[in-house]
């Protein structure tokens, strides 16, 4: 009978599967998609030095590993590393493989493969401080450095309440360091990867030997793809059994005596858990998302008052240089002239977050510029050049007769400008001034690469710590919108009792 | 040279003045004197230079040579010095044809602002000055008024009062008939009378024939880019 059966289901399997077999094995195979973000760098996933469009490092080689596993041809999709999680969910890729850490918040919305490398968040301090700099509670009331959306930074929150340390968020993993050598943090907390990692390319910091808390690195699947994930759980498995995994960390020089206790642990069907250390129990109970609405909301209040202060000032500095610029390219000589229309181009023509960059980490050994400044500076400057464009054109549009009026009366070009030119100008200028404060409003998200923690930051922060874009994105669209409406608002009022006036 | 000459007779003297626009020769040698209290009226049709002549006397335009005297202060062909125009505005007003007040103050601002922020008069003193101005020329309930709510004839006016607010001893008016009805082309005519009753010296471009006639104390041709005294 059952041997009737097995007759009957191959012949069904020939009869069905054997084209499909020839087809499947005539084609390529089947892509696997897997996504990281190469700015990450080595030894996670980066542009190989000697060949630029080829990945190396040792998520593309436990990629490989997987795609092999299912006998899938491995194929790469570069994402930012805080939105790979939600790349994952809407599907552009399978997998999410870039030095991902494992957290509850992860476990409760996605599903996260079994551990395959176990980190320890160490800090880093200046080499002078080595001695009186040893844990986090040593550093109250100093600036504590990390990189944003990840459990360091959730370390640093909670020391933030408990050791009164200053908690400053990064985008990357590399100028924390080197603004630690330099001064502007006290410390880092990153992992032991990271921190090993560029103390290899910088001096001037030591790696403290005791670790902070323990965590681990994982893939992360859609929690629709958890038959997948059990198959690649399997392959993880047997490369840590066949030693696969360890050949591949040695090469890249992070395998360490942790390893094998993590793989035995895994092997024998342990649960591990995701963080363990300082911190791990904010970390432990993910939150519903009122619970962490609740959480973040005055955090994000706070950080609405950053960025409206910062726009004010910034607005108010681009209006009084673009004024000056104008009036240097309406009035001014040749070289005069010449000057700042450079000036002008050279800012419109090349992209903000680049002047923002140069101005807080490009010029950082001639001066060091806090944060803050360095932010306002950049939009303001950046601003200042659109805003001289709108009061040139305003200027030129007053009438010449209204000018020779003043002139023929006996006022000097400067009364002329002053009194009667500039105001005319600057009726004509509010419409896109308002404009422009509106986009500045919304540029200044661009300054949290400076480690300025403004809305849109903040927001990102939330929805990386509750794997949402709902209800973070809505609450930080509401917060810009109740900055920008009244302030529309109030241009137009202005705009219309000036429009009466003149019309 | 330009600078400060003695001029023995007459308050105002062009001599040989020429200006040339592109390739256009607006004025030729452009020669004429006016005498002090006198109301010339410079006659021609549209487009023949009259506004040009006026501007050069403003000191508006460049001309590229002749000589503009007015008083001791003379005027030569090429860009004028800073200081000499600053002279010049203390002795030449202008009524623009289309009035130029400045859009964004009020009737009364405009009159009072050039003497207190040129001139370094009170804004006291400035401002009773110019309602008694405003009185005179029969407009002082429009003196909060904006420039866009007054009618052609007011705003006429407030100009005259403003030019008046500086007091300079030559007025130069640039056809101040143009948006004018017959009834308030005779009260402008009597107006410009009456300045000159109090000395001051007018010169008036106008195609206005019959206006021309009526208050000019001389009536100037312009033609060719010349200035031809009227037989």
């Amino acid at each position: 009978m059952l041997n009737r059966i097995r007759v009957a289901s191959l012949a069904a399997l020939a009869t069905f599967a054997l084209p499909i077999l020839i087809a499947a094995a005539s084609e390529p195979a089947k892509e696997f998609r897997w996504a990281g973000d190469p700015e990450g760098g080595a030894p996670f996933v980066e542009a190989d030095p000697a060949q630029p469009d080829k990945l190396v490092g040792f998520d593309v080689e436990i990629a490989d590993l997987i795609a092999r596993g299912l006998q899938r041809q491995a194929s790469f999709i570069n994402i930012t590393f805080t939105s790979i999680d939600q790349s994952i969910e809407r599907g552009d890729a399978e997998i999410g493989l870039s030095g991902i850490e494992d957290t509850p918040a992860r476990r409760a919305s996605m599903a996260p493969t079994i551990p395959y490398y176990q980190f320890r968040e160490v800090l880093s301090v200046r080499d002078a401080d080595a001695t009186r700099f040893r844990t986090l509670a040593d550093l109250r009331g100093r600036r504590v450095a990390t990189l944003a959306g990840t459990i360091a930074y959730e370390i640093l929150l909670r020391a933030e309440r408990e050791f009164g340390i200053q908690a400053v968020s990064y985008d990357d993993d590399v100028h924390p360091y080197s603004d630690l050598v330099i001064g502007r943090v006290d410390a880092v907390l990153l992992d032991n990867v990271l921190a090993e990692r560029r103390a290899r390319a910088l001096s001037g910091f030591t790696i403290q030997p005791q670790s902070v808390a323990v965590g681990h690195y994982v893939g992360v699947l859609a929690v629709r793809n958890t038959e997948l994930r059990d198959k690649i759980n399997e392959i993880l498995r047997g490369a840590m059994r066949n030693g696969t995994l360890e050949k591949i960390f040695r090469k890249w020089s992070v395998w360490n005596d942790d390893q094998p206790k993590l793989y035995a642990r895994v092997l024998a069907g342990e649960s591990v858990p995701a963080v363990s250390g300082f911190g791990a129990t904010d970390l432990a109970a993910p939150l519903s998302g009122w619970q962490a609405t609740l959480r973040y909301l005055p955090s994000l209040l706070e950080a609405s008052v950053v960025t409206i202060v910062l726009s004010c000032l910034a607005m108010g500095l681009a209006v009084l240089l673009g004024v000056l610029i104008a009036s240097g390219r309406v009035y001014g000589g040749s070289l005069t002239q010449t000057l700042l229309t450079g000036y002008v181009e050279i800012m419109r023509g090349t992209p903000i977050l680049l002047q923002l960059f140069v101005l807080y980490y490009g010029i950082a050994d001639l001066i060091r510029l806090p944060a803050f400044a360095a932010a306002l500076l950049g939009l303001a400057l950046n601003y200042a050049a659109y805003e001289s464009e709108i009061y040139r054109g305003a200027l030129q549009a007053v009438p010449l007769g209204q000018l020779e009026a003043g002139r023929i009366l006996g006022l000097s070009e400067r009364q002329v400008l002053t009194l009667v030119r500039g105001p005319q100008a600057f009726r004509l200028a509010l419409a896109p001034m308002t404009n422009d404060f509106v986009a500045l409003l919304k540029d200044s998200s661009l300054v949290s690469v400076l480690t300025v923690v403004e809305l849109t930051k903040q927001t990102q922060i939330f929805a990386t710590n509750i794997g949402s874009w709902i209800m973070p994105g809505l609450l930080c669209a509401a917060l810009y919108l109740a900055m920008s409406l009244p302030l529309a608002a109030l241009a137009r009022r202005l705009e219309q009792r000036w429009k009466a006036s003149t019309a | 040279m330009e600078g400060v000459h003695s001029m023995n007779n007459g308050l105002l003297r062009l001599q040989e003045v020429c200006l040339l626009r592109g390739q256009r020769q607006v004025l030729a040698g452009a020669t004429f004197e006016v005498g002090r209290g006198e109301l010339v009226a410079l006659m021609g049709p549209s487009g023949v230079g009259k506004t040009t002549l006026l501007r050069v006397i403003a000191g508006l335009e460049i001309f590229q040579s002749g000589t503009v005297h007015i008083e001791e202060l003379s005027l030569n062909g090429g860009s004028h010095l800073p200081a000499t125009l600053k002279a010049l505005r203390a002795k030449v007003g202008m009524v623009f044809q289309f009035h130029h007040l400045f859009e964004h103050l009020p009737v009364i601002k405009n009159v009072w602002l050039a003497p207190v922020h040129a001139h370094r008069l009170p804004l006291h003193d400035a401002e009773r000055h110019a309602r008694a101005l405003l009185a005179t020329l029969g407009v002082e309930h429009r003196a909060a008024a904006l420039p866009r709510e007054l009618s052609g004839g007011e705003a006429q006016r407030v100009a005259i009062a403003r030019a008046l607010a500086v007091d300079p001893p030559l007025l130069l008016l640039d056809e101040p008939t143009a948006s004018l009805d017959s009834d308030r082309r005779a009260e402008l005519r009597d107006l410009l009378r009456a300045l000159t009753r109090e000395g001051r010296t007018l010169v008036v471009a106008t195609h206005d024939e019959e206006f021309a006639r009526s208050c000019a104390t001389r009536v100037l041709r312009v033609r060719d880019g010349l200035v031809c005294e009227e037989t």
